[in-house]
């Protein structure tokens, strides 16, 4: 094994992963800020609200969920770790927005990333997001029934 | 849309301390995990492991050099899967399919720790990614080749 090549590659690849995390993640911090601020992201979840809710998805989740639909599931998952922090988002709200995400983000980059090598974005993108309402569905419908790993409570 | 009034430079700085704090947090997680995948794509593991799994990629219509690619996938990044499937000959139908299979699971060393931070049990995603990829890897087949 090439050690050098190796640590090489580690530390240019870290680097590289590092600017890129910040690139992204600082200016969508601030953006999002001023949109909560503004009142566009209030305006946008109660348009949302009543089609999210049917899955068991809350408003408080609403914020994160678009960040890692749109961006990266880093990234929604990154705010949503600074969400938690406060206290104030329910655990059956991150659990679904976690089971969401773990099958549906990043659908920009994604989708045309395998555009790329010939593969039908249709279908990719059909399956993989009917899928996430349909598992967070049935998620959101076991929690209320059986409180698994006492969901229901608050973070 | 109503627009409500405030301060532009305030709400902007609790955006960047707000970015900069998470920026943090995800650096402590995804460095570790960065240094142990890229170690391990050095070692001769990973096309082990695709040998291994090579004769299941019938059950999604896939050839054998397949494996390499959703291994890769799943424990490095799209990247190295894409860089894979370039290199053998995949029909429309048969890209679609790993397409599908890839997009549900991926990278997961790295994203199932993220998302591990917030207390989700790491088996559950791990299963609900890896078993919902491989039903659908079947089911796309059945749709798509038949």
């Amino acid at each position: 094994m090439d050690w050098t090549a190796m640590l090489e590659a580690q530390a240019k690849g870290g680097f590289k992963l590092l600017g890129i995390v910040f690139v992204i993640i600082v200016p969508l911090m601030i953006i999002m800020e001023l949109a909560k601020a503004a009142g566009f992201f209030d305006w946008l979840a109660n348009k949302m609200l009543p089609h999210t809710q049917k899955i068991g998805l809350e408003k408080e989740s609403l914020l994160p969920l678009l960040a890692g639909l749109f961006v990266g599931i880093s990234y929604g998952g990154g705010i949503l770790i600074t969400e938690a922090k406060t206290g104030l988002i329910a655990k059956k709200q991150i659990f679904l927005v976690v089971c969401f995400l773990a099958l549906c983000h990043a659908i920009i980059e994604d989708t045309l990333l395998f555009m790329a090598v010939g593969a039908n974005a249709l279908y990719f993108l059909t399956t993989r997001f009917l899928l996430a309402v349909l598992c967070t569905y049935i998620f959101s419908l076991l929690i209320n029934k059986f409180n698994f790993w006492n969901l229901k409570e608050y973070a | 849309m109503v627009m409500a009034s405030f301060n532009f430079t305030n709400t902007a700085k609790i955006g960047l301390n707000k970015g900069v704090a998470t920026f943090v947090a995800l650096t402590k997680i995804m460095i570790p995990v960065f240094a142990i995948v890229t170690f391990l794509k050095f070692t001769p593991v990973l096309p082990a492991v695709a040998d291994f799994f090579k004769p299941f990629m019938k059950i999604f219509g896939l050839p054998g050099d397949a494996a390499l690619a959703l291994v890769m996938g799943n424990t490095v990044n799209l990247y190295a899967a894409l860089a894979v499937m370039g290199s053998i000959k995949l029909s429309g139908a048969q890209a679609t399919i790993m397409a599908v299979m890839l997009g549900i699971s991926h990278s997961l060393p790295m994203e199932i720790t993220i998302v591990q931070q917030m207390k989700s049990k790491f088996i559950t995603v791990f299963l609900l990614r890896v078993l919902t990829s491989l039903v659908l890897g079947i089911i796309m087949k059945e749709v798509l080749i038949g």
